[in-house]
């Protein structure tokens, strides 16, 4: 079930009026949650709904053992076991085939990979339920009582399958105070969906339309189609994932469980650093959280900084999946802020701008590309740009205009939808009356869903 | 909460308000000005020759060729996607406006079964495309039926005429190569009884009106045609029925450098294969 089906609006028309009419009654409401929030999971796959709960008890239960034990050093082994468990099981359903298959490559020895599906959302709710131990056993939190409260926080629809990742010490807090009805923030909440679905449904899949037949037929088009797809591509994914997380935080408003903001204008950065500060936000400060400072931060020396950045870099790359692609890609960003780190001189805004935006897009290339070999061929033919034939010349046209939008929206009307007003009215209006006009409507999956 | 409420239902009913007004407006100027194809022959549907099928047929024959050197009343309504629904309503359109006219159809957009909602752009022009979108999103949210190219091409053809569109590219040594390794096909053309029977009806539609229907198979590149393993068979039973005036253009001998990729053809032969429609 995705927020950009007819499915979800059933769902979300049966569950709204439940939601209010507990609305009195805290511990109600948080059941409501978590069994919709269950069914909502069970509609992806119901088979992952017992791992989902295993996952949700067991980081319950570690959270108290860890909380109770009075020995730093039992503490620290329960700290590690769940660690172990947690990423061991995220381990053998994300990345087992691909380690076998990589040593199967070096060794020339043969062990057998296994028929093993990708329980969708794992990478994010995985990294919740984490989080809460990590934060307990650093004595940031203590282990709530409250286990309903507790898998609500894991289970949050919103942001069960692609996030963003949120805290426990954020979310707990709303799950086990009692939330007002605010009518202006509801309103905020349902103007930040309509821009989420504008980017989703309108933006995004319209670029899918041109992108994926030109990634799926690389030698059949021309160089400069595949250079406009690397290039849509960004906003794509921009627009895709953000678009997602609009509607999440919008949903949140609605129900009064307010997420974090997971998006800033990432392609207005100015370096590298900056744009890891506006894109995907909850993994990228969840990577310097639990793995970056860990590790040594910048408190070891100059050296030791910049490995500790590309480690933790590389293994971004590889949270979005098992592939060399996602490592080279997380790789080379390790690489882009190492890079920064060493010149010191500062750029003009605009060519900042420009130079940040035209590395981000050659390396999406990697992230979208489905070998490494299809890559290397993409960037081979996009420098060469022999032929310029262009076959969907109305397509590319409305996709400048439809980025040309989005980027008037990300320069003009900054977060737009925070105010209740006039203004968000007449572009509500404005963005509806687009979805209308140019919208897919194909029920596309959202990008990040596959992670 | 009622005030949340209020808010939804005024900015929903604003949206459907609005979308009304911009549908009308859009569709008023367009329907007046654009010089598109489809827009032109809603304004003047009186011609002498139409010729109707997928971007096969567009390219295929060449429209300003026809009118301004062979001095021929023609009008390429052909277009990307078109499936047999559409052309059918686009015959029985002309059928009820233009008698003693000859329709070319190129024959592999009647096999076309992809649902191509695009024409839901001329649903208020034909109350044959209308029928066929009955009952559909498109005839509750107007805004809709502008959800597609051939309101951009509309858009576009504001100041200037596709009459005198041409494909200048040529089949690229890429295309080529790739076509060379390709595996033989055997689904396209495959469902010839549906064809015949698609075929018939055509036929029988237009003999009623007293229009001639001509039915033609745009070029395919060599290399191509040779994987199309249904393709001697689709031939021979047409053929032997004798009962359509069927024309294979793969018997032109186009060169290499008379196609644009391996299922059109581009400037170069389409003058050729008009003139030999012409002649029919």
């Amino acid at each position: 079930m995705i927020f950009n089906s007819i499915n979800f609006l059933y769902f979300i028309l049966c569950f709204f009026p439940l939601y209010f009419l507990l609305s009195r009654q805290l511990r109600l409401q948080n059941y409501l949650i978590l069994v919709a929030s269950l069914f909502f999971y069970a509609c992806w796959d119901y088979r992952f709904l017992a791992l989902l709960l295993a996952n949700v008890c067991m980081d319950y239960y570690f959270g108290i053992a860890i909380y109770n034990a009075r020995d730093p050093k039992i503490k620290k082994r329960i700290l590690t076991v769940a660690v172990i468990m947690n990423i061991g099981i995220l381990f053998f359903f994300k990345y087992y085939n691909f380690f076998i298959q990589s040593f199967n490559e070096l060794t020339h020895i043969h062990l057998n990979s296994l028929n093993i599906l990708l329980p969708i959302g794992i990478s994010f709710y995985t990294f919740h339920s984490l989080s809460y131990t990590i934060d307990i056993y650093n004595d940031k939190l203590a282990p709530t009582k409250d286990f309903v409260a507790y898998a609500s926080f894991v289970t949050f629809f919103p942001q069960l399958v692609a996030g963003p990742i949120s805290r426990a010490k954020d979310m707990l807090p709303k799950l086990t105070s009692e939330r007002k009805i605010d009518a202006d923030r509801m309103t905020s909440g349902l103007s930040q969906i309509t821009f989420g679905f504008f980017k989703k449904m309108v933006v995004a899949d319209t670029i899918a339309t041109f992108v994926d037949p030109v990634y799926n037929n690389l030698h059949m088009v021309s160089d400069l189609s595949i250079l406009l797809a690397v290039i849509f591509y960004s906003f794509q994914i921009y627009c895709d994932f953000s678009g997602y997380t609009d509607i999440a935080l919008g949903l949140g408003k609605i129900f009064g469980i307010e997420l974090k903001v997971n998006f800033n204008r990432p392609y207005f950065s100015k370096n590298f650093s900056e744009f890891w500060e506006r894109w995907h936000i909850s993994l990228s400060s969840w990577l310097r959280d639990y793995l970056y400072i860990p590790l040594g931060g910048n408190r070891k020396g100059t050296g030791r900084t910049y490995l500790n950045l590309f480690i933790t870099m590389l293994l971004g790359g590889l949270w979005h999946g098992a592939s060399y692609n996602f490592i080279i890609w997380g790789a080379l960003h390790g690489t882009y802020l190492i890079i920064q780190r060493l010149l010191k001189f500062k750029l003009p805004g605009l060519l900042a701008i420009c130079i940040t935006f035209g590395l981000t897009t050659l390396t999406w290339i990697f992230f979208r590309a489905q070998t490494l070999h299809d890559a290397m061929y993409i960037l081979q033919r996009i420098f060469m740009l022999h032929n310029k034939q262009l076959t969907s010349v109305f397509t590319v046209m409305k996709l400048f205009y439809l980025t040309g939008i989005l980027l008037a929206m990300d320069l003009l009307f900054v977060n737009y939808f925070d105010k209740v007003d006039r203004k968000a009215v007449i572009i509500n209006v404005l963005l509806l009356v687009h979805i209308l006009l140019f919208s897919t409507f194909a029920g596309n999956s959202f990008i990040y869903f596959q992670f | 909460m009622s005030l949340f409420i209020k808010r939804l239902c005024i900015l929903l009913a604003l949206a459907m308000i609005v979308q009304v007004g911009v549908y009308f407006a859009f569709k008023t100027l367009l329907d007046h000005r654009s010089q598109f194809r489809l827009s032109r022959y809603f304004r003047q549907p009186r011609h002498q020759h139409y010729i109707l099928g997928n971007s096969r047929a567009v390219n295929a024959v060449n429209e300003q060729y026809a009118t301004q050197s062979k001095h021929t009343d023609l009008i390429n309504l052909g277009f990307n996607g078109m499936n047999y629904q559409t052309i059918s309503a686009l015959i029985s359109d002309i059928n009820t406006k233009q008698t003693n006219a000859t329709l070319f159809i190129e024959i592999t957009g009647l096999l076309e079964e992809k649902q191509d909602d695009s024409y839901a752009y001329y649903m208020g022009n034909s109350p044959f495309l209308r029928e066929q979108y009955k009952n559909t999103k498109y005839a509750y949210l107007h805004l809709m039926r502008l959800n597609n190219e051939i309101f951009l091409r509309n858009i576009y053809y504001l100041k200037k005429s596709d009459a005198d569109w041409i494909n200048k590219y040529t089949i690229s040594e890429n295309i080529i190569e790739e076509t060379r390794k390709l595996a033989p096909n055997d689904t396209t053309m495959a469902n010839r009884p549906l064809l015949i029977k698609r075929m018939r009806n055509i036929v029988e539609n237009c003999n009623q009106y007293n229009n001639k229907a001509i039915f033609f198979l745009a070029p395919y590149y060599p290399e191509y045609l040779k994987k199309l393993s249904q393709y001697p068979p689709l031939i021979d039973t047409i053929q032997q029925l004798h009962v359509f005036d069927f024309h294979d253009l793969n018997t032109l001998k186009i060169p290499t450098t008379g196609f644009s990729d391996r299922i059109h053809t581009n400037i170069s032969s389409s003058l050729q294969i008009t003139e030999y429609l012409l002649r029919l």
